[in-house]
């Protein structure tokens, strides 16, 4: 017990040092370029994937291409457009849009994301309940919390959870 | 302390392929040994569903374990057929399947998603089954396909269908090509706005179940013009609509829902399930629930559901 | 008028009342929760109804509905998370007044507002239902697809800060949904030979994902892990409105009930659609537009009546003609199919005092709604002072429980994380998610109608313009851009 305090300490210990580290460290972000250049790219690989996944259709007015391509016309031209703007400025020399993106955020938020992936893909080996009283105990220790009546009310809410969909809406849960 | 271990293991590991071997032997007898799920892959509140539901009740009667009646969707219903491959034989778990399943979606657009075949299946029993109704706009004046050739020769004709590839669709295709007349099949979503369409005169004819037509055609909105079956319908609602098979077609079939067991298990299994539900189609509130619902319970033997199924797949590769 | 007496008489029972109530409840529960929705609460209490009497199964399916109705903008205005596709609408304005400390006041206004759209539908449905049937045949295909034209045009005012940018997120929206089997034509689209995706995307699966699971991504930034306030100041505030408020609720609150009304009508369209486009219109029309997004009450007050206005309208179409409009109204059909209620034209002659019967129970549905509101509110405003870090995983429990439940189907889950993903990006990028869910609810149906037009037409566009229900659509749309043209040319010179 006493050792599992300990490890459970430096572990803890551990976090904050990454914390510190990472605490103020800031990435330089164009969204106004990203944004754009990432959606004209989306659209591109839409028409690359289209002759693959929908068949082409004769003799109709539409078919079931037509939406799907004008859409992808949409997403591109629009992203051109975003592209065009950002692009003058830059020749005009106006200053374009910087975020700065706390790079502990960005990290917190992959670590909730990668939780998340964990569930998701545990729930059919360990089942729902289980996994979800797991998750429960991931957040908190994300969240850095360490009083323990906090992890009594999640624990206990994930089991409620579970059985009132198992138990009293007759759900399958895995 | 180690060896022990070990020991204790291979004995735990021992005993438990003897009973998990003496399970199996004992599993076809004692079946049903916990309840039994039985899935509808379609909707809630859809006649599958609803007689999933009523039937389900009767599970601890006439099969000594209760029967949990769910539904899992997707895909037209391919999505809880794929899955339910994960079952073994003589598993607890059966599914609802139809020709949709077996005849059309192997054939159409999209077969290459699908995963499953026929063959993966026992059929147990065919649960119910629902004849097609064609209905035509009332201002046209059909009433039967006599009156619908002749129109067809003079006017360009459109039939609503529920979806393009549903048994609507195709059964509009062999009635089409057995009329020798072209009817532009026009896909709407659900049968409702297809009857919906019709009865509005955005197209002449419509293809449905009887029960979804009934509303229309006791309005007198919509005219029943045939029925696709071998013989004349004659109830509260439709009055004396032939047949199909009648004026000599083969281009018909019944929407057939089956109860369906994994392939292998045992054929004790299938019987006593196929006797429970033989038995629970013969309670009263059953046999009520089926005319209000205006379907039929007409068993066939299992070589029949095959050749059922057969039958489908012919017209459905005919007219695709 | 003896039907109406009959139908007084047969919905006067304490089994009426009771179930209810009980649907209330559980549609309250079931809309403000974040990963359940209304859907699947009808779902799962769905085989409950088959036992029961026509009038009580409807009663009990009314409660659910209506109140899913409003439950849905309950998290909406306090965690920023919808329980149900329409509060996206009320969101906004919703959290804003919530983090002003004025959440009670906010949950007040979405619950008066909720209340007077279903009665208004209510009644429109006992005292107008045939002359709304009538309107309601008039309209066919190329009128559907209008009014989804039209639905796509809130893109514009729900994509704040640049048009572009909306009409890209929209597009993305309307792309997804065209994943699946194309239903004019049952060639698949984009399904990677992958039976999951065979019919597409789930609105309310990719609901949880872009609104509830990203919301749980935004969690990482430590401001949004603060606690609004604390339980002495939940406690506190009173939620009051005062009369000059109500004097500002009023035209978005008449506005917006027949908004809803007209878009309950039309099949496939629903609550998601009358919310936003109330929201936009009356935001348009509004004298204190820039307080829309910012904790404005006529905003709320304009999408919650939209949304509750549509439950008695959807009746309509599904009562006499058989016609369900939404996911709920369809499962409503069976329930009328297993009591022997065949809906169409005859449904009111044979089955008159039923039918009364409902209708006037919906009258009693809202009524009972606003009570039970009216009690829990405050309770439910409490949730504000949970620390993040409790509510947090208890949310995505209810979100992964939910999601499965929905369809039995694990992928879905997976669809969500995806979902999830897509809208966190989004937000990095600057892009809204509200147009990509409003392409979500538009793109089937709007894509449908427009094909299926020209198939009926045989390929000529002028039957778009062939009634005067459709011409007047069209001048409606083409004022609508027009506007908004017109405001993004003066926009852009006054900020040169």
């Amino acid at each position: 017990m006493i050792r599992l305090t300990q490890l459970m300490q430096s572990i803890d210990a551990r976090f904050t040092q990454l914390g510190d580290k990472l605490e103020g460290k800031q990435m330089r972000f164009y969204p106004s370029l990203v944004g754009p250049l990432l959606f004209l790219l989306m659209g591109i690989a839409g028409f690359l994937i289209m002759p693959f996944q929908v068949k082409r259709q004769e003799g109709m007015a539409t078919t079931a291409r037509t939406f799907p391509s004008l859409l992808l016309w949409v997403i591109v031209g629009g992203a051109i457009l975003l592209l065009l703007q950002e692009i003058v400025k830059i020749i005009r020399k106006q200053p374009i849009q910087v975020v700065y993106l706390d790079l502990l955020t960005e990290v917190k938020a992959i670590v909730i994301l990668a939780l998340l992936v964990l569930y998701a893909l545990l729930i059919p080996v360990l089942g729902f309940i289980i996994t979800s009283v797991l998750f429960g105990i991931g957040m908190l220790v994300f969240f850095r919390i360490r009083k323990w009546n906090y992890y009594v009310i999640v624990v206990f809410s994930a089991l409620a959870i579970g059985l009132l969909f198992q138990v009293v809406l007759n759900v399958r849960l895995p | 302390m180690k060896k022990a271990v070990v020991m204790v293991l291979i004995a735990l590991c021992m005993m438990g392929t003897v009973s998990a071997a003496g399970q199996a032997e004992s599993n076809v007898d004692s079946w049903p040994s916990e309840p039994v799920t039985v899935v509808c892959p379609w909707a809630v509140g859809g006649v599958a569903d609803v007689v999933n539901r009523k039937t389900a009740t009767y599970g601890m009667e006439v099969l000594g374990q209760p029967i949990l009646a769910t539904n899992e969707l997707g895909a037209g219903g391919n999505v809880a057929l794929t899955n339910f491959l994960n079952n073994e034989a003589n598993s607890h778990n059966l599914i609802f399947g139809a020709e949709g399943a077996f005849s059309i979606a192997p054939n159409v657009d999209g077969a290459d998603a699908i995963l499953f075949t026929y063959d993966d299946y026992i059929p147990i029993i065919n649960l119910y089954s629902a004849v097609f109704v064609l209905t035509a706009d009332s201002s046209l004046g059909i009433d039967d396909l006599e009156s619908l050739q002749s129109y067809a020769k003079n006017n360009r004709m459109k039939i609503a269908v529920n979806g393009i590839a549903g048994s609507e669709a195709f059964l509009a295709k062999a009635l089409a090509k057995d009329l020798g007349i072209n009817l532009e099949l026009v896909s709407y979503n659900g049968a409702n706005l297809a009857l919906d369409a019709a009865a509005k005169g955005e197209t002449a004819l419509a293809i449905s179940h009887q029960s979804q037509a009934r509303g229309s055609v006791e309005a007198g909105i919509l005219t029943p013009v045939v029925v696709f079956d071998d013989k004349t319908v004659n109830n509260e609602v439709y009055k004396n609509i032939k047949g199909v098979g009648e004026y000599g077609y083969t281009g018909f079939f019944r929407n057939r829902c089956f109860v369906l067991a994994r392939k292998g298990t045992d054929q004790k299994i299938i019987d006593k399930v196929r006797e429970a539900y033989m038995e629970i189609l013969q309670k009263d509130d059953v046999v009520e629930l089926f005319n209000t619902l205006m379907i039929e319970y007409d068993p066939l033997s299992l070589e029949a559901i095959d050749a059922h199924i057969d039958a489908v797949t012919e017209i459905v590769k005919a007219n695709s | 008028m003896d039907l109406f007496l009959s139908g007084l008489q047969q919905f006067f029972s304490l089994s009426s009342f009771l179930f209810m109530n009980v649907g209330l409840l559980l549609g309250l529960v079931f809309g403000a929760i974040p990963g359940l929705t209304v859907i699947l609460c009808i779902v799962l209490f769905l085989p409950f109804t088959y036992t029961m009497g026509p009038i009580d199964s409807f009663m009990f399916l009314l409660g659910i509905y209506c109140a899913g109705g409003y439950g849905g903008s309950i998290s909406a205005i306090l965690i920023n998370t919808p329980g149900t596709p329409h509060a996206t609408a009320t969101m906004a304005d919703g959290y804003a007044l919530t983090k002003q400390g004025k959440s009670k006041k906010a949950l007040n206004v979405a619950l008066q507002a909720s209340t007077f759209g279903g009665v208004a539908s209510a009644i429109t449905l006992l005292f107008f239902a045939p002359q709304v049937a009538k309107f309601a045949q008039k309209m066919g295909t190329p009128e559907y697809f209008l009014v989804c034209l039209f639905g796509l045009t809130v893109i514009a005012g729900v994509s704040s800060n640049s048009l572009v940018k909306g009409m890209i997120s929209g597009a993305v929206g309307l792309f997804i949904s065209t994943i699946g089997l194309d239903p004019m034509t049952g060639s698949t689209r984009f399904i990677f030979k992958n039976i999951n995706l065979y019919s597409g995307f789930d609105l309310v699966i990719c609901l949880i994902g872009l609104f509830a699971l990203s919301e749980v991504l935004a969690k990482s930034k430590k401001s949004n892990q603060i606690t609004i306030s604390s339980l002495e100041e939940v406690k506190q505030e009173k939620g009051h409105i005062t009369a000059k408020e109500y004097k500002r609720m009023a035209f978005p609150a008449f506005f917006s009930a027949v908004v809803g009304i007209i878009i309950g009508v039309i099949p496939g369209t629903g609550a998601s659609m009358a919310s936003f486009v109330s929201y936009d219109r009356v935001r348009q029309m509004s004298k204190h537009k820039d307080e829309f997004g910012k904790g404005s009450i006529e905003g709320i007050t304009a999408a919650e009546t939209a949304n509750n206005a549509v439950t008695g309208a959807t009746l309509i179409p599904l009562l006499t003609m058989g016609i369900p409009g939404d996911g709920v109204a369809a499962i409503m059909l069976g329930a009328l199919m297993i009591n022997g209620l065949t809906p169409g034209p005859n449904l009111f002659v044979k089955h008159g005092s039923t039918m009364y019967a409902i209708m006037i129970g919906l009258i009693f549905v809202n009524l009972f709604m606003f009570l039970q509101g009216k009690t829990l509110t405050k309770y439910f405003a409490r949730v504000v002072s949970i620390p993040v870090s409790i509510l947090t995983p208890i949310i995505v429990i209810f979100c992964f429980a939910g999601a499965f439940s929905v369809n039995n189907s694990l992928f879905d889950v997976k669809v969500t994380l995806a979902f999830a993903v897509l809208a966190y990006v989004f937000s990095k990028l600057g892009f809204s998610t509200i147009p990509v869910l409003l392409g979500l609810v538009l793109g089937a149906i709007t894509e449908e109608n427009f094909r299926r037009s020209l198939i009926l037409s045989d390929g000529s566009w002028s039957i778009f313009v062939q009634s005067p229900i459709s011409i007047a659509f069209i001048t409606v749309i083409a004022l609508t851009v027009f506007l908004i043209v017109f405001s993004k040319i003066r926009g852009n010179n006054r900020s040169v």
